[in-house]
């Protein structure tokens, strides 16, 4: 048990040291917006005090444009707060489906620029599962980042989250060159099985359809 | 005499209002999405700065700096990053960088970078 716990707490770890310089990233380009719109502003103000007329549309427009900068920060810190809470790998219930949406965001400019895109489909209503969130986005995380690393770049890796039963499940698609191996690549052995087994899932491999299909079982919350 | 800029960015919305805040302070401002699109675009036409976001698709920013910098030896590489680390940012500048700064950048400080004589 020790053990597990020690393997966890690392894998938690390494979610964080890979997910953070992401969030950064993505932050600081929000931010760029925001000073760039805000400097707009400011330039527009300045001409009107030289008698320049302002264009009331176009001043909507910017302030509309740091408003969902705004949101889109404040979505992005809320969900790693949340992360944060989960730390200690206690159980939450959390929505599969924005788990997904944050994970795949997050990577978006690792994939950019391997030109690759994702594509997230769920349904409507949120999916929710009783789970340790941390490891469940550290997972995805990795399945992700594998996926990206395999086959050719300019590809569209498509997610389906949807509730199969009484499993929750994430299917990964568009995976060009998936190995028996790969399993392994994605997570060593001993890691992987810790992981899973905390979040009572299962990750299968699919060589010929070339997907991985995370599953969580009697995942209700 | 206008400065000839050219904009190197993946993201739409940033290069767009960077491009048109630098047009009101009389630059010549061209805008593209990609690396491989600039040194076609320096190829053709002559620009006295380049605003290279450091991480792009399909190239990474040492190989953009050394590309851009053996296609125009005296354009001026300003490179913009939200992602850069102190030994990173040297080693740019040792590839050809000018000047690297961290985002959100001030327009003042970037413009100024472009026109650093006056």
């Amino acid at each position: 048990m020790d053990r597990d716990n020690t393997i966890v707490c690392k894998e938690t770890l390494q979610y964080f040291g890979a997910m953070l310089p992401s969030l950064s990233h993505e932050a600081k380009n929000m931010l760029a917006i925001i000073n760039e719109n805000a400097g707009l502003m400011n330039d527009f103000i300045l001409m009107a005090q030289k008698g320049k007329t302002l264009n009331l549309d176009r001043l909507s427009s910017l302030s509309a444009t740091i408003r969902k900068q705004v949101v889109r920060l404040n979505t992005l810190i809320t969900d790693v707060r949340q992360a944060a809470d989960g730390i200690d790998n206690k159980t939450q219930d959390i929505c599969l489906v924005h788990h997904a949406r944050q994970v795949s965001e997050l990577l978006s400019k690792k994939a950019a620029m391997r030109s690759i895109q994702f594509d997230v489909h769920a349904m409507e209503e949120p999916i929710l599962i009783h789970t340790r969130p941390v490891l469940l986005l550290h997972i995805m995380w990795v399945c992700l980042d594998y996926a990206m690393h395999v086959g050719e770049q300019g590809r569209c890796i498509g997610l389906t989250v949807e509730k199969r039963a009484e499993n929750a499940v994430v299917l990964m698609s568009g995976i060009d060159k998936l190995i028996p191996d790969s399993i392994t690549a994605i997570m060593p052995d001993e890691q992987r099985n810790t992981v899973l087994s905390a979040l009572n899932a299962e990750l299968l491999i699919d060589e010929n359809k070339k997907t991985l299909l995370l599953k969580i079982r009697n995942h209700h919350a | 005499m206008p400065d000839y800029v050219l904009i190197v960015d993946d993201d739409e919305d940033l290069m767009e209002i960077v491009s048109e805040r630098l047009k009101s302070r009389d630059m010549n401002v061209d805008t593209v999405g990609n690396v491989e699109e600039a040194l076609l675009w320096i190829a053709k036409k002559h620009y006295d700065a380049i605003i290279l976001d450091f991480l792009m698709p399909g190239m990474d920013g040492f190989e953009s700096i050394r590309s851009i910098r053996k296609q125009q030896p005296d354009i001026r590489i300003l490179l913009v990053t939200g992602h850069m680390l102190a030994d990173n940012g040297r080693e740019a500048i040792r590839m050809g960088a000018d000047v690297v700064l961290e985002k959100p950048a001030d327009l003042e400080v970037l413009a100024k970078s472009i026109r650093p004589f006056e």
